[in-house]
């Protein structure tokens, strides 16, 4: 089963059963993960063969599908850029709309005092574990539904991981104003 | 890679301002540095404003051209008018994080949006007072309908929403829903009367039959998360249109406004851009960041067949605002300043004037009672629109006067006020839209996916700026 369908399949198990367990839905996103690092990054191979696609179609008008084109993947940083408008990276800084980020990774979900949590997560008792907070990254609204994390992912499985080693790592070497 | 220094970062503005101010057509782009590519944005609404933002952020030489004389397309206060009205985005979601960013980031103030006043409405040109509506002969409804107002009546539709997650609304899970509304309505018990109602002034689509449930749906449960967040809704300090202009103004001469994009080639280096003044630029990668009536005037290269079908088919809602300057307040007990009507005025929505400054009431007129305005000159439509208002509003006569008509469907940049898909159009099109099409990607409000409004022009920016990056690394 493909990346995308184990999402759907997740989704709609979420819709037919008012009572699921955080355990089941959990280990569909592990699962969807999982699936989507064997079958290779999903979004990538999409784009690029899309590409392809529209460039043989019409050998007047090629596009360019040179090495150009080959999208690359983003480094942790550069991938930060889809979290930046709403979390703050650096010790102390200010949450924005989401909250502070620093040293997310291993700890309690809903752990900031000062931070408005959805009652989902707050009741959640999540730990985030690498795992939990790819599965988050991809799908929060399936891990925790009616959370409030309103994203949908737009980075490739590997940049996931990528992003993850950043907000381990990178948490400690930031600025104070927590980058943007 | 991963940092880049606020050095860099300075060099490639200044190159950027350099070579701009001086040739249009830029030399081949030699490839290898990430800060020597070019990515040229189309469109300075807020959509291309999160994009060039993200780009900068990460020491991409980046531009973006807008047709328009001012910055923040669909976002649009009108400054001129005495109170500042909106004739674009009046509201802010407190979840809008990603607006609400841009604003702190360019000292732009928020501040929750003051309480309305009452609101009564006006039916085949009677007027009822809320508190007579259940029992008032004017009231279309039957049953158990009768109690609800034409505005809850919408809301009742959608109490067993179906819809949980923020991007539910494009999942295939859900097409079932993906259903006229009408016929859905019908289903629920609501009758001719009550459908009626509910499409006189429909924002989801221009007539009831081509308007899909799901996109009710959806409104219905962002309105409901909103609300269990329990934060008012926002609006700028000064207007709306601060907040492009902020973004706008971080990215300096990077911004040309007046450029209207006509063409879009592939040439051996890239792409290439040509305006309507046979001014031509060039770029490594493009986003196009317009509203679908926009995209439809540019030459571009080949689409697939389903994303060419896309860009021809999808309506957007057609929006007209007259905006009045109530001298004299004419409100009272009997009279609310606000109004919902059946009625070619569609909604009336009145601000208070402060400080003894004139009142401000907005009327907004949206789907097919727009084109009977169409033919007319503004200052005839304006008119006729006073009239008509001061028809249903004796108590106002004389004290009106016309201060801005913003025809949002005829506008060539904007063509209505925001994507409206017909039944069955989301599944069909919705990813054809946003596939790339050599390293031409593209953004704007009908792109968004988990946000609404301003916010969801922004996501779809900021989902087009790394699908641009991804391809110059
Ligand atoms: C009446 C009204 C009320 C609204 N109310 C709300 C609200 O309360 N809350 C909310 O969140 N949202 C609201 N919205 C929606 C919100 O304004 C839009 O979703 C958002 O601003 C769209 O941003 P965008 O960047 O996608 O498109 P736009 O803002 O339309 O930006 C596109 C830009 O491209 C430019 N352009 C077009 N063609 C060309 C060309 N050929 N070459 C160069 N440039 C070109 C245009 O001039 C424009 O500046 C409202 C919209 C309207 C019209």
């Amino acid at each position: 089963m493909d990346c995308r369908s184990l999402i759907n399949l997740a989704d709609y198990l979420l819709h037919q059963t008012s009572q699921y367990s955080i355990a089941i839905l959990m280990y569909l996103g592990v699962l969807a993960l999982s699936s989507c690092s064997e079958s290779g990054p999903v979004n990538e191979s999409v784009t690029v063969a899309d590409q392809f696609q529209v460039s043989t179609e019409d050998a007047d008008n090629k596009l360019i599908a040179s090495e150009t084109t080959v999208p690359a993947s983003l480094n942790g940083s550069q991938a930060f850029a889809a979290c930046a408008s709403c979390h703050s990276l650096a010790e102390g800084a200010e949450h924005k709309v989401g909250p502070n980020l620093f040293g997310i990774v291993g700890s309690a979900a809903a752990r900031h005092e000062d931070f408005p949590y959805s009652p989902a997560l707050q009741e959640s008792s999540l730990m985030w574990t690498r795992e939990n907070l790819s599965a988050w990254i991809i799908n929060s609204e399936i891990l925790v539904p009616n959370s409030w994390m309103l994203y949908q992912n737009i980075l490739t499985v590997a940049e996931v991981s990528a992003l993850l080693d950043y907000l381990e790592n990178e948490a400690e070497s930031m600025p104070e104003n927590g980058g943007v | 890679m991963s940092t880049i220094s606020v050095n860099k970062q300075r060099r490639t503005l200044l190159q950027s301002i350099a070579t701009l101010s001086l040739v249009p057509l830029l030399p081949p782009v030699a490839l290898g540095r990430l800060e020597d590519r070019r990515i040229i944005v189309v469109g300075a609404g807020l959509a291309g404003l999160a994009a060039a933002r993200v780009l900068s952020a990460q020491g991409v030489d980046v531009i973006v051209l807008e047709a328009r004389q001012r910055v923040g397309g669909r976002v649009y206060t009108l400054d001129s008018v005495s109170g500042h009205p909106e004739a674009g985005a009046n509201v802010l979601g407190s979840s809008y994080g990603r607006v609400i960013d841009s604003a702190r980031a360019g000292n732009v103030a928020l501040h929750p949006v003051p309480r309305g006043g009452a609101t009564g409405f006006a039916i085949g040109g009677q007027r009822i007072l809320a508190a007579e509506w259940e029992n008032s002969p004017a009231n279309p409804l039957s049953g158990p309908l009768r109690r609800l107002s034409p505005s809850a009546l919408l809301g009742a539709a959608l109490r067993d929403n179906p819809l949980r997650a923020s991007t539910d609304w494009q999942n295939p899970v859900f097409a079932n829903l993906d259903v006229p509304a009408d016929a859905y309505l019908r289903e629920l018990g609501f009758d001719d009367a009550a459908i009626a109602l509910i499409d006189a002034n429909n924002s989801y689509g221009n007539r009831i039959g081509d308007t899909s449930m799901v996109s009710f749906l959806r409104v219905g449960s962002n309105f409901a998360r909103g609300a269990a967040m329990g934060q008012p809704p926002l609006e700028a300090e000064g207007g709306n249109s601060r907040l492009p202009e902020a973004l706008a103004s971080a990215l300096g001469d990077r911004v040309k406004r007046g450029v209207d994009i006509t063409s879009v080639r592939t040439v051996s280096e890239g792409l290439r851009l040509e305006d309507s003044n046979g001014q031509s630029y060039e770029a490594d990668a493009l986003i196009l960041a317009l509203p679908i009536p926009a995209l439809r005037r540019l030459e571009l290269p080949p689409l697939s067949d389903l994303q060419r079908e896309g860009i021809d088919q999808i309506e957007y809602n057609k929006v007209t605002q007259v905006h009045l300057l109530v001298d004299t307040p004419y409100t009272s007990e009997q009279v609310p300043g606000s109004w919902w009507t059946d009625g070619p005025v569609g909604r009336l929505f009145l601000r208070e004037g402060t400080d003894g400054e004139p009142g401000n009431l907005t009327v907004w007129i949206n789907g097919d009672d727009c084109d009977k305005l169409r033919d007319l000159s503004t200052e005839e439509a304006g008119e006729q629109v006073r009239r008509q208002v001061e028809t249903l509003l004796p108590e106002a006569a004389g004290s009106l006067s016309v201060s801005a008509v913003v025809r949002w469907a005829d506008d060539p940049f904007a063509g209505g006020s925001w994507a409206v898909w017909a039944p069955g159009q989301i599944g069909r099109y919705l990813d054809a839209l946003q596939t790339p099409v050599g390293n031409i990607f593209f953004a704007g409000e009908h792109l968004a996916r988990a946000n609404p409004g301003m916010e969801g022009a922004m996501e779809s920016g900021e989902r087009a700026a790394l699908e641009a990056l991804r391809v110059i690394l």
